[in-house]
This record gives C-alpha cells, sequence and structure tokens, in this order.
C-alpha cells in the first residue's frame, strides 16, 4: 500500500516522493549500473538517465511485480543503451568469437566478498563481462540477450562460456592464493 | 544457463548497492524541475489570485464591520424623526460624538441660504455630496430650489432617479437640507448616527463647540434609528449597537508532541526487522551490530507557539463562527544512534547534519546507542475555522466552548523522520507534509471587555511526514491562549 502511495504521490510531480523513491532504489541500482562500466563516473550516467526514465515512465508500471524489479530492469536496458552508444563500449562489444567453448560444470566456492566479486565481473573484457552479468545474473535467455545486443546466438554462447570460465580461473587464482598465504602462516 | 554457480553469484548481487554522489540526484531533480517549471509558474498565479481574492473579501468584511454592525436601520417615519429638544438633550451624549466630528467639518456655515462661503461650502459639499448621490428626493427638492421635508429623506430609497455620475454642486443646492451621512472618517460611534441638519444649524455647531449641550434649532432635527426594526419606538428612538463582527488577534503557548502509529513499539516491528543488514554493509560500509537494538526512539514532548489574526461573526446571542490566520511555531527533541553519529561523525548533542537535503543514506540505530538529540523545528502558516459556542450569554463573564478545523501550510522546517520500514532517517523538509489538516477544540471564558481567555487541544489529522513514510507521526498540543479584540486595542490607542 505504502509503495502504491509512494508511486501516486511520484505521478503527481511531489518532488518529495519522487526524491525518495530515488533514495530508496538508487544505492541497489548503482550497483546494477555499476557491474555493467568500467567506471564510476559511467554508472552514475546511467543511473541517472534510468532514473528520469523512471519517472516518466512510472505511469506504465502495472504493478504486476515489484517495483524494484521493474526499475532494475529499466537500468539493465539504460545500460545496454549506454554501452551500444558508447565507442569504448562498443568497439569491445562487437568483436566476433566464432569459437566454441565447451561449457564448463565447475562450480567453485565463492571466499571473497561482494565486491571482490563485483570488480572480478568488471574486470572481464566489455563483451564478456556486458553477456555474464545478461545471462548469468539477471537471468535473461540467450536468444534475449543476442536481441538486446544485436549479436548472433552463437557468438553470445561463445562469449558467455569464456566468460564463465575466465571468471571460475580467477576465483580460484584468489582461492589458492588465500590458501597459500594461510598454509605458509601456519610454517 | 542457470548453474549453481550463477545462482551463488546472483545471490550475492541482490544485496549489492553502493551510494551514489549527491550530484545524481541534483541532476535528475534539475531535469524533473524543468518540467515542472510550468506547471509551478502556474500555480503560483493562483495563489496570488486567492491572495488578492482573500484580501479583498477581508476589506469588504471590513467596510460591512463599519455599515452592518454600526449602521442604523435606514426606515425612519417622521414621528421618529421629528424630535424635540428635550429628546435630544436626553440623548445629547451619544451624539455629541458625531456633533463634534461633524462640527469640524462645518467650520463655518452659512447663515443663509443665498451666502457664500466657498470654504465652509466645500466642506460641507464633500459630506453633502456623499448623501445627496442616494436621495433622490433631496435631489429633485434642491434642484427645484425647495426644501425637502425633515426626515423625508431616507438613505438608499429611490436612488433610480439619480443617473450615475449626476452630482449636485453647493452651489446648485442654495440650501443644504440634510446631512444624512457622516464621513467614513468618522468614528464608529459617530457612524451610527444620521444627523438631519436644517437651516440654523449653526446653533449645533456653537453649541458643540462649546462643550454645552446641543439644543435643537429651529427646524433641525436629529435623527438616530435603530438596528432592528421591532426595537425601534415611536416616542423614544433608540440606538442598538449589535456587534457582528469582532476581530481579534489571539495568542496561544502550549505543549506537543507527535503520536505515531502502531509500528513504533512493537517488538515484532523493530527497525531491526525492517533493516536489511546490507544497507549496512554496503552504504556506511559498517557491519551493523547484532546486540544492539534498532527500535526507533519517540521523539520527546516539544511546545507549540503561535500568534493569529482571529475573525468572528457573531450569529446569535449564543453561537458565533470565526476564522483565523496566523503563524505556528512547532518544535521538540528526538534522539539519534551512535551509528548516525559514527557515519557524520557527530558530536553529543552537536547535531549539524547539513541542509534539509543532504542529510540521506543515514541510518538510524537505537536502544543503548541513543547519545545524540536533533531539535526538530517547524514553521507553519496555519489557518482555523470553527464554531463557539457561549454558554451563559447574559453573564458578564460568558464562558464557551468551541470546535473547529485546521489546515497548515508548512513554510520552513528541520525534523527528523525515521522511516522504519526501510531503515531510514530522513532530515529532509522533502518527506515533510506541505499541508496538514487538523482539528481543534477548546473552552475558555470571554470577559466583559470581550478579552478571552481559554484552553485549546489541537491534534493533526495527516501526518507530519508524507503517508508514504512510517512511522506515521500525527502532532498534537495542548495550549492555553488569549484572544483582545481589536475594538479594545483601538479604545486604548484613542485615550492614548
Amino acid at each position: 500500500m505504502q509503495e502504491k502511495d509512494l508511486i501516486r504521490e511520484c505521478l503527481n510531480g511531489d518532488r518529495g516522493a519522487q526524491q525518495l523513491l530515488y533514495t530508496r532504489y538508487a544505492d541497489v541500482m548503482l550497483g546494477v549500473c555499476y557491474r555493467y562500466t568500467k567506471s564510476l563516473a559511467d554508472a552514475e550516467d546511467i543511473l541517472q538517465e534510468g532514473f528520469i526514465k523512471v519517472y516518466t515512465k512510472l505511469h506504465q508500471f502495472k504493478h504486476n511485480g515489484e517495483l524494484g524489479a521493474w526499475i532494475r530492469r529499466i537500468m539493465v536496458n539504460t545500460a545496454i543503451t549506454y554501452i551500444n552508444k558508447h565507442n569504448r563500449y562498443k568497439r569491445e562489444l562487437q568483436v566476433d568469437d566464432i569459437a566454441v567453448h565447451p561449457v564448463s560444470d565447475e562450480n567453485p566456492e565463492i571466499t571473497i566478498d561482494t565486491k571482490q566479486l563485483v570488480e572480478l565481473i568488471r574486470e572481464l573484457p566489455v563483451s564478456y563481462q556486458t553477456v555474464f552479468n545478461l545471462v548469468g545474473i539477471e537471468g535473461f535467455s540467450h536468444v534475449e540477450v543476442s536481441k538486446m545486443l544485436n549479436i548472433n546466438e552463437n557468438t553470445l554462447r561463445s562469449q558467455y562460456n569464456r566468460a564463465r570460465t575466465m571468471l571460475i580461473s580467477r576465483l580460484k587464482k584468489i582461492s589458492n592464493a588465500s590458501e597459500n598465504q594461510a598454509y605458509a602462516g601456519r610454517i | 544457463m542457470q548453474g549453481e554457480f550463477e545462482k551463488k553469484i546472483q545471490e550475492r548481487m541482490q544485496t549489492f548497492g553502493m551510494p551514489p554522489s549527491p550530484q545524481v540526484w541534483e541532476e535528475v531533480n534539475a531535469v524533473l524541475g524543468k518540467r515542472k517549471h510550468r506547471r509551478v509558474f502556474i500555480g503560483w498565479w493562483i495563489l496570488l489570485g486567492l491572495v488578492v481574492a482573500t484580501g479583498g473579501i477581508l476589506l469588504y468584511n471590513k467596510e460591512t464591520v463599519l455599515r452592518n454592525g454600526l449602521e442604523l436601520q435606514p426606515a425612519i417615519n417622521n414621528d421618529t424623526a421629528h424630535t424635540n429638544n428635550n429628546s435630544l438633550a436626553k440623548k445629547s451624549a451619544a451624539d455629541t460624538s458625531l456633533l463634534n466630528a461633524t462640527a469640524k467639518q462645518l467650520t463655518t456655515s452659512p447663515s443663509t441660504p443665498s451666502q457664500k462661503n466657498t470654504g465652509a461650502s466645500q466642506t460641507i459639499s464633500s459630506i453633502y455630496n456623499r448623501t445627496i448621490k442616494h436621495t433622490s428626493k433631496a435631489v429633485a427638492a434642491t434642484k427645484q430650489g425647495n426644501m425637502p421635508q425633515a426626515g423625508s429623506i431616507v438613505p438608499g430609497k429611490n436612488q433610480s432617479s439619480l443617473k450615475n455620475g449626476e452630482d449636485i454642486t453647493p452651489q446648485q443646492v442654495k440650501e443644504p437640507p440634510v446631512i444624512a451621512e457622516t464621513s467614513s472618517n468618522l468614528p464608529l460611534a459617530s457612524a451610527q448616527q444620521q444627523l438631519t441638519r436644517a437651516p440654523g444649524d449653526d446653533q449645533i455647531k456653537n453649541d458643540v463647540q462649546s462643550g454645552q449641550q446641543p439644543s435643537a434649532p429651529a427646524g433641525a432635527q436629529v435623527t438616530t434609528q435603530a438596528q432592528s426594526p421591532e426595537k425601534q419606538t415611536n416616542t423614544s428612538p433608540k440606538t442598538t449597537i449589535l456587534r457582528r463582527h469582532e476581530w481579534f488577534l489571539r495568542l496561544s503557548a502550549g505543549v506537543m508532541q507527535t503520536r505515531q502509529n502502531s509500528l513504533l513499539g512493537s517488538g515484532d516491528k523493530s527497525l531491526a526487522a525492517a533493516t536489511p543488514q546490507m544497507n549496512y554493509a554496503n552504504i556506511l560500509a559498517l557491519t551493523a551490530p547484532a546486540a544492539i537494538k534498532y527500535d526507533i526512539q519517540s521523539p520527546g514532548a516539544g511546545f507549540a507557539l503561535s500568534a493569529s489574526f482571529v475573525y468572528q461573526y457573531k450569529l446569535s446571542s449564543q453561537w458565533q463562527v470565526y476564522g483565523s490566520l496566523g503563524a505556528v511555531f512547532l518544535a521538540n527533541t528526538q534522539k539519534t544512534g551512535a551509528l548516525y553519529d559514527q557515519a557524520f561523525n557527530l558530536n553529543n548533542g552537536l547535531f549539524s547534519g547539513g541542509s534539509n537535503s543532504n542529510v540521506q543514506y543515514t541510518y538510524y540505530q537505537g536502544g543503548e546507542g541513543n547519545t545524540n538529540t536533533v531539535i526538530n523545528k517547524a514553521w507553519q502558516l496555519q489557518a482555523q475555522a470553527g464554531v463557539n459556542y457561549i454558554i451563559n450569554p447574559r453573564a458578564k463573564t460568558k464562558f464557551f466552548v468551541d470546535a473547529g478545523l485546521s489546515g497548515a501550510w508548512m513554510l520552513s522546517s528541520r525534523w527528523l523522520i525515521p522511516d522504519a520500514r526501510y531503515g531510514k532517517l530522513y532530515y529532509n523538509k522533502q518527506v515533510l507534509n506541505n499541508t496538514i489538516i487538523g482539528w481543534q477544540a477548546g473552552t475558555g471564558m470571554q470577559f466583559k471587555n470581550n478579552i478571552k481567555l481559554g484552553i485549546g487541544y489541537q491534534q493533526s489529522f495527516t501526518s507530519l511526514a508524507k503517508s508514504y513514510v512510517e512511522p506515521r507521526l500525527k502532532w498534537e498540543n495542548v495550549n492555553i491562549y488569549t484572544a483582545v479584540p481589536f475594538s479594545l486595542i483601538a479604545s486604548k490607542k484613542q485615550k492614548h
């Protein structure tokens, strides 16, 4: 009920309500935007554009699902638009990766904290980073993502598998390093 | 393509967040502001129109005070109008103020109709012209050079025979027969009197100037008319003043507190339950200490002061309605927690969390960690309307009860609003309600000189913060007040 009140007030143009909506969701949404970009400034640009879209399209929200999920979807779409628009991302995104990489079944333990995990994802090449975010984290299908990014589906699969493998190997590396450190400490 | 690895990462990412820089909101706000600018601009024009309209109504009412509250009944008959010297002398005290005022204007009066006296006639004409416009009989009579019959001139009657804008100069009027209306600058007591004046009225003026009881010269009639026709008698005219309109200056002081809804104080809905751990971990880079309670501390009691102008209209001897407009100042204190202190490096009792808009992303920690005290302040413009019922209208000291509604507009404020649902604390006027609707009731006494002394209770229907913020803070106050009538203030000034 409260969320409905908030949405109604936002639609009425109440600036306080708009700010409250922003305050409630901005931090989590910046986390989303941050995963798709290479810099915090870019993430904030996306966040800003995304929230303007949220306010202008809020009347389209049907109350079927959570408002947070709806805003998150807008942020992801804004991030993809941003990546497709800016050359520093676009150049790297459109690299074809024809070779098919086998799917890894590995499921390593994640011993690092969330912030470090996000940084690992951000260190991936732009195309891998984007694909892994969309498929692995947001849960979009390959078909949906291939349309969103306007790339071949096979290329997408390849990129995703490479991204996954790369991430797992880096996680293992960190995990091994910390184990070695602990072992060295005991000696 | 969702394996176990992806699920683990998704779980981690659900709670990941980081605070954006304030510039992001400022820019979003600026974009939204541009869109809203036009609407706001139109809104200001509407507000300006309302203010002008309200001012006009108030001014109109002020005029009505003079006319309705104190004016005499226009209906008059000759029997009442013609009085002899004795009746004149009996009510000469009441007439003296009018005559004084009139005498000042009648600095010089022509002893005969044909005598020219420009200074005096101009003074008279200024009075006379106002009257004569409304008096067709007088117009007809004066144009023909005839004297109208005393008492036959009734203000407001037969006005249609005089064309708009038609004026009559003193030269046209050989003999100013009637002064039926005094200057609007005259004292109120004078305005209720109408002096019917005829040739030879110098004697009245001389009597007044010499401080004697004025005696009526030949042909002079002093007419007094009663407000209510039923009170008018043919033999002894009475002056009845019905003070239907009254203005007061009202001052009040009292204690106030904010009432919260049931979200506060219930253990199962503490802030800890409502606050996700991630907020602490990601926003403030602090881990929420599990051992400390997170209940929101109730705000302390405060005070409420107000000053307002009250307009009161008497419906009957027992019932009155009133409306008021004034300023209200509210203040109280609110405890904040150690985490808040830690995040903003605040010292005990030295809250200076910045402007209204920049204290955000803050989290409240209550219980043992309460170390800070914030002073909440709010200025409001408040309008009230209500009904007074006088219990004993015939007594010298009247007792009354009153009840009504109020609407308040927040002018400025610094008020700490805890949002338990999201575990946030706002010190931001944008989450405050701009309009607060409430009700009030009270009782008191009205003394012989119309000064009122009473006690009142007021409570808001609407929350101090926006409806989407929990808990909802409704404020209430108990106050004592005094209301001093403007007429009393004015009369004291005159005495001085």
